[in-house]
């Protein structure tokens, strides 16, 4: 890559061709939002002049990525927006009328302790999110949507404690606070695929990936977060040991985790994999297990937002397609609009669902015709989103590979 | 391991991409962004081929005629709705109503009927972005002197919020609405009352030819608008539109469905490093994605990178460099010229290729024997002044997808 | 036939300082100028308010006369100025005995210096290279050229002087070896018309000599050539300058979202050479990179010249000479003394910083001869009436932040009627101009001004065209206003000069992201919408 090329993140590469803008979900929907353009390289200029745009125009976005992806010129819109965001609200005054959406976002940020909490009577936590009295009061107090598809928790998933063996193979799995609290038969099913393929497993107690915490604009939390993750990685990425996630926005996050060199943290290249990328690599050095019983299935698959920004393709498309009798059809459909907390939201939800309507429509069309009988999609959030906008059920692609290993019907 | 990784998700690269699928290989696509294909109008310039095919060292003159012709055919065939055939020309309209001549052109843009037209409706919703409908009709009455003007406002509701804030709806919004089913709807309503319109204007209504210009619908790639269009007793020309362009974009979108659909792979959003190469074979192309780079083996490359405005070609004050390969390129002696709107030299700029639009070096030696050169990086030639963006692409891009 | 006491050539901001002067003092005042306000030299400089510290060694009588003005202008004009303060960074291969020197002279002529730790330099300016040696900081600051000059003339408006753009003065009009009055041609309409008066100020810049010559007067200027860069974005937040003996290339300025690198310097023949040259362009690189390492790759957005008018005469032991007042930096020449024709003074030269000052000496000058004793209170009055909090609470709701700080800065209490418009219809607060956040209503409203001609002085007053794009986006968009006034603008002629302007100052830095986005202005004028020279 040349010297110009590594300075593509800078501002100086947007020739203002505003394809950020036609491509982004949120601004379709929300004609009060400016646009990834608008908030992003445009006001860059002036954010150097110590001018900031305005700090509601910056919650708009919902850091999809698809600026990023589309742009013609690599310009990185979605670092721009967020880093503006956190100046931001580094410098914001907080007053009554915005407390309550404060501690709303407080409370969506730490979904490691709702987790925690959540699990400890599943059932019953259940019940009150599921009571529409309760909604009514959440939405009226603190500003989340009593429409919006807050998931159900069950058991949680259960850490894995084993020594590091260099003789044994070994890998690390980040299951992520959806899957460790609301959906832990998905982490068990992905460390059993891993352990067929002569993979021991190792889950630390890590913490949330941070996402939800920057989401909600809590930085300072969101890096001690990190830094608390990283410490525990360290250990196996200096054996060389990779890190695996079954949700693609961790993935991402734990991807784009800084080094903390400067605190003393090791420069040990962490090797971070998406569940499929990493199959895919077995595959390619023919260490995959390939002993697939023929399912006759045919699936819609949903790429999320933030695997493709991880830019390794669609890995599951490719191992699905080695099944017999697997058929896989790319739903190509955008955004689901939930973006993490973003649709749970009072004042974001009708947009969110308003960016997934394509995709609901297109799954729930697609399985009207027979095109596919059911949709797979690594990332929890918009799993639900499509269940909830869409009325189809809809799974993580492991259980396909489940099924094809024999391991489930 | 891929049969071919195509560097450069657009016209070219995913021509390339789609008629090797067709043959039955394993084909990835990497492209940093999206293309100028959605910027583009969703036309096709061939350009005067005789002539060009003259011009030293143009890409025509390389490939010849035939293989032009080819790249033309193949594309019709994959969007059979458009129109135009080898040595002639259609017209379409530019987004300021002024005409514009080019070889390829969807139905729905081909203003062909408007010649006959005695009144013409110039449809004009409300609040559209870089869309003026007071310069249109000045356009058309001067370009159409038989035909009466008329504008024809409306709103649709469910831009009200837009209308309210005063933020214009962009073209590419517009053009996604009418895609969808209220959308639809929303349109065979409007159909019908411009047919009312136009029927309030002239007693003898029936003998009047009557012609609609619209700005964008993208109805080319809609087959429910398609249908009510076909029942409709009157010609409907869409314009081509200021970037970025629905029409343009739904022809990128058409192309990687295609694509996909023929088992192809596209990993949009990701740039290519650098491509490993071993003596003259290109090996892997590095793909820097977060943490570490991926690498992606390939048979072959076809490298469709856009030159400059793709990136594929960067220019700093002392040098020029294609970015991927590293493959020397052409520079003109001459870089501008005085007149912005003229032929400008630097245009000129790209890697130089054998007849299999392989790479050559300042000796006319092939630098790398696995890779072909597509679309705009290809030098000597000037797509504004020769009119052939499209027929390069097209070229190019089918050969190298028949050669993988 | 008008007729004024005072008829001023030349509108740059000397013409506009005097207009302003002399028309506080009650004198009748018309100020000529062939092109826009300030399309001369006063357009095309790197818009640094000296603080007088580039001249403590070599010129010290002019530093303190910088000093003084630049505490005045930012008394008065303070929303044409930025007060970014400038450093003066000795580089690596900049001479480290000049220092003493330099401190010595910043001493005597009063102006603060204060040296900054290196660590703390180069934390707030991370482009900075990193082997700076020393770095001191002085009371610089940046000047919008064309907000001063028409802060001037609006001010000079409220006291009855006048002004009129596109208009040439031809000749003078003499009555027995005494000025009468102008031959003026209307360059718009090709009217040619007198004006009569009782005195004529020759302003003129680099121009000054025709005007002279008409009444068979030699003046001599030499036209000293300059070219700067423009650069997209902010690359340092205060003016960075070189510290070493005055040369080429030696100061970065921030202007709002962009920076200005200049200057060269080349004699030329005469005031219209202002071509940028891409030698010149290479030269300004070199240079700066000795302060930005990088600044190859930073992004110019344009290349301008401007025409310095330098006076040239005898060595400076000019005291006794009959009716010169020459300093270094300026000459103000009684005609009546030096050559015989009465009611005829030229002003050559000098800078920008100090044009206060220039104006004062002349309007002094003017007044004697006039008999008006009304002292001068150009620098007590300040230039632009405050807008009221309630216009700037109503703004910042209407509009986003951006859009609203600069229509505010631009405008200042005029943005009430735009207000206004913006309230009654909220589409007109839509952004025109996306790289410079310009609103429509505010295009609109100086498209429709008396005294805006074509779509270059819209670009001068509201800055659109001079962001990101170089007017690639934001011209199309200008058309239907251009269409609405059809008596006054032929919109696809103006697109074309517009388009051609914008293309002098992008083609000798055509490289980089500049030349993506030229691609990507020709694709969109030369094939999707086909205009044609």
């Amino acid at each position: 890559m040349t010297e110009q090329a590594s300075r593509r993140e800078a501002l100086d590469a947007c020739i203002k061709c505003s394809v950020c803008t036609a491509m982004c979900p949120v601004t379709a929907a929300n004609p009060l939002y400016s646009g990834p353009k608008s908030i992003g390289p445009d006001a860059e200029r002036f954010r150097l002049e110590g001018i900031e745009i305005g700090t509601s125009l910056l919650s708009y976005c919902s850091e999809c990525r698809t600026c990023e992806l589309t742009c013609p010129s690599g310009v990185q819109i979605t670092k721009m927006i967020a880093r503006a965001r956190r100046k931001a609200l580094q410098n914001k005054k907080g007053n009554i009328k915005t407390m309550p959406l404060d501690v709303r976002d407080y409370i969506l940020g730490r979904t490691e302790y709702l987790g925690e909490l959540a699990s400890l009577m599943p059932k019953l936590t259940n019940i009150l999110i599921g009571a529409s009295l309760a909604r009514k009061a959440m939405e009226s107090i603190l500003g989340i949507s009593s429409k919006a598809p807050l998931p159900g928790y069950g058991s949680k998933l259960q850490n894995i404690n084993r020594k590091i063996n260099s003789k044994k193979k070994q890998v690390v799995y980040f299951p992520g606070c959806f899957t460790k609290y609301n959906d832990s038969p998905t982490g068990k099913a992905i460390i059993k695929v891993l352990e067929y393929n002569g993979y021991e497993v190792i889950v630390p107690s890590f913490n949330c990936c941070a996402t939800p915490l920057e989401a909600n604009g809590r930085f300072k939390e969101a890096e001690d977060t990190k830094r608390k993750n990283l410490a525990l990685m360290q250990p196996y990425a200096q054996q060389g040991i990779p890190l695996i996630t079954g949700c693609t926005t961790c993935g991402l996050a734990l991807k784009e985790y800084p080094s903390f060199e400067e605190e003393g943290f090791q420069k040990t290249p962490l090797k971070v994999y998406d569940l499929f990328e990493f199959l895919w690599m077995l595959y390619q050095k023919n260490e995959l297990r390939t002993d697939f019983k023929e399912i006759n299935t045919s699936l819609g698959y949903h790429a999320s937002c933030h695997l493709k920004a991880q830019g390794i393709g669609v890995p599951a498309i490719r191992i699905l397609r080695l099944i017999p009798g697997v058929k896989v059809v790319e739903l190509d459909q955008g955004c689901c609009g939930l973006s993490g907390s973003y649709g749970f939201k009072k004042e974001k939800y009708n947009i969110a669902m308003q960016i997934g309507q394509a995709l609901f429509n297109r799954a729930s069309e697609g399985i009207r015709t027979g095109d596919f009988e059911n949709i797979a999609c690594e990332c929890g959030v918009c799993r639900v989103q499509i269940n909830h906008g869409a009325k189809v059920e809809t799974n993580h692609p492991v259980w396909i590979l489940m099924q094809a290993y024999g391991f489930c019907e | 391991m891929w049969d071919c990784i195509v560097i450069g998700g657009g016209l070219a690269g995913l021509i390339a991409g789609i008629r090797a699928a067709e043959r039955g290989k394993k084909i990835l696509i990497i492209s940093k962004g999206l293309s100028s294909l959605s910027y583009s109008s969703g036309a096709i310039d061939i350009g005067d081929v005789g002539q060009l095919e003259r011009q030293t060292d143009h890409p025509y003159s390389l490939l010849r005629q035939s293989v032009v012709r080819a790249g033309m055919d193949y594309f019709q065939k994959l969007f059979p709705n458009y129109q135009g055939s080898w040595g002639s020309t259609e017209i379409m309209l530019t987004p300021l109503g002024t005409p514009k001549e080019t070889t390829l052109v969807s139905k729905m843009q081909n203003a062909g009927p408007l010649n006959n037209a005695d009144i013409i409706v110039l449809v004009a919703p409300e609040g559209l972005k870089d869309f003026f409908p007071d310069i249109i009709k000045d356009s058309l009455e001067k370009n159409y002197p038989k035909a009466r003007i008329i504008i024809y406002p409306f709103k649709i509701s469910a831009f009200d919020a837009w209308y309210t804030l005063g933020k214009p709806v962009t073209g590419m919004e517009y053009a996604n609405y009418w895609n969808t089913p209220s959308g639809i709807a929303e349109f065979k309503k409007l159909l019908i009352s411009i047919h009312r319109k136009i029927a309030d204007c002239r007693k003898n209504f029936k003998e009047i030819k009557k012609a609609v210009v619209s700005p964008e619908l993208s109805s080319s790639w809609s087959k429910p608008l398609q249908d009510i269009l076909a029942e409709t007793p009157f010609p409907f020309i869409e314009l081509t539109a200021f970037p970025p362009s629905a029409n343009g974009h739904n022809l990128y979108c058409a192309l990687t469905k295609k694509f996909k659909s023929l088992g192809g792979e596209l990993l949009l959003g990701s740039e290519v490093e650098f491509v490993q190469c071993r003596g003259k074979i290109a090996e892997k192309a590095i793909v820097k994605s977060k943490v570490s780079s991926s690498a992606f083996a390939a048979r072959s490359f076809v490298l469709a990178t856009g030159g400059i405005l793709g990136g594929g070609i960067e220019v700093t004050p002392d040098s020029a460099q294609e970015t991927v390969m590293g493959l020397p390129l052409f520079i003109p002696s001459k870089w501008t010229n005085a007149q912005f709107l003229s032929e400008q030299p630097y245009t000129h700029t790209g890697v130089e290729v054998d007849n299999q639009l392989r790479p050559l070096d300042s000796k006319k030696e092939i630098v790398l024997n696995n890779v072909r050169i597509a679309g705009r990086m290809l030098a000597h030639y000037d797509p504004w002044s020769n009119n052939c963006a499209g027929g390069v692409s097209l070229a190019t891009g089918w050969f190298a997808g028949e050669n993988i | 036939m008008t007729k004024y006491q005072v008829v001023i050539v030349g509108g740059g901001v000397t013409g506009a300082g005097i207009l302003r002067d002399l028309s506080m003092r009650g004198i009748s005042t018309l100020l000529l100028e062939q092109g826009d306000l300030a399309h001369g030299t006063s357009s095309r400089f790197h818009g640094l308010l000296h603080s007088g510290a580039r001249y403590v060694v070599k010129d010290p009588e002019s530093a303190v006369e910088c000093i003084k003005e630049n505490y005045i202008l930012k008394k008065i004009a303070n929303h044409c100025i930025s007060d970014t303060r400038g450093w003066f960074v000795q580089t690596k291969v900049d001479p480290p005995e000049y220092i003493q020197q330099w401190l010595e002279g910043c001493r005597k002529t009063q102006i603060p210096v204060k040296e900054i730790p290196l660590a703390e330099a180069l934390a707030k300016e991370p482009l900075m290279d990193k082997n700076v040696q020393r770095v001191f900081e002085v009371p610089d600051a940046a000047v919008d050229g064309f907000k001063l000059i028409w802060a001037n003339v609006k001010s000079a408006k409220e006291y009855g002087g006048e002004y009129k753009t596109y208009h040439q003065v031809k000749k003078l009009i003499l009555d027995n070896k005494r000025v009468a009055g102008v031959v003026v041609n209307n360059l718009l309409t090709g009217e040619e018309l007198e004006i009569h008066c009782d005195m004529v100020i020759n302003a003129a810049g680099g121009w000054a000599p025709y005007i002279a010559a008409t009444a068979q007067i030699p003046l001599k200027v030499i036209c000293d050539k300059g070219t700067l860069l423009a650069f997209n974005q902010r690359l340092c937040q205060r003016i960075i300058n070189r510290l070493r003996p005055s040369d080429d290339g030696d100061i970065l300025v921030p202007h709002e979202t962009i920076t200005i690198l200049g200057t060269t310097s080349k004699i030329v023949d005469s005031p219209i050479e202002n071509n940028p040259e891409e030698a010149e362009v290479k030269k300004l690189l070199e240079i700066g990179e000795d302060v930005i390492p990088t600044i190859k790759h930073c992004r110019i957005i344009r290349a301008f010249s401007g025409v310095r008018p330098l006076y040239q005469d005898a060595p400076l032991d000019s005291s006794e000479k009959k009716g010169r007042n020459v300093s270094r930096s300026f000459a103000l020449i009684d005609h009546q003394l030096e050559n015989g024709i009465d009611g005829f003074i030229s002003i050559v030269g000098g800078k920008f910083t100090t044009y206060r000052l220039m104006a004062e000496k002349v309007s002094d000058m003017v007044a004697k001869k006039l008999g008006n004793t009304v002292p001068c209170r150009t620098a007590s009055e300040n230039l632009l009436p405050q807008f009221s909090k309630d216009i700037e609470k109503k703004a910042y709701q209407l509009l986003p932040n951006v859009p609203t700080e600069k229509m505010l800065q631009r405008l200042g209490g005029d943005a009430e009627s735009l207000l206004k418009v913006i309230e009654k219809d909220p589409s007109k607060g839509q952004l025109l101009c996306e790289c410079e956040m310009v609103t429509v209503a505010e295009v609109e409203k100086i498209a429709a001004d008396d005294d805006t001609y074509n779509l270059a002085d819209i670009r001068r007053k509201t800055r659109l065209g001079m962001g990101t794009c170089q007017g690639a986006f934001c011209a199309f968009r200008a058309l239907p206003l251009l269409w609405k006034n059809k008596d006054k603008y032929d919109f696809l002629q103006e697109l074309k000069t517009f388009l051609n302007q914008r293309w002098k100052g992008i083609r000798p830095v055509l490289w980089g992201e500049q030349l993506r986005e030229t691609e990507l202005t020709k694709a969109i004028y030369s094939s999707t919408l086909q205009i044609k020279e």
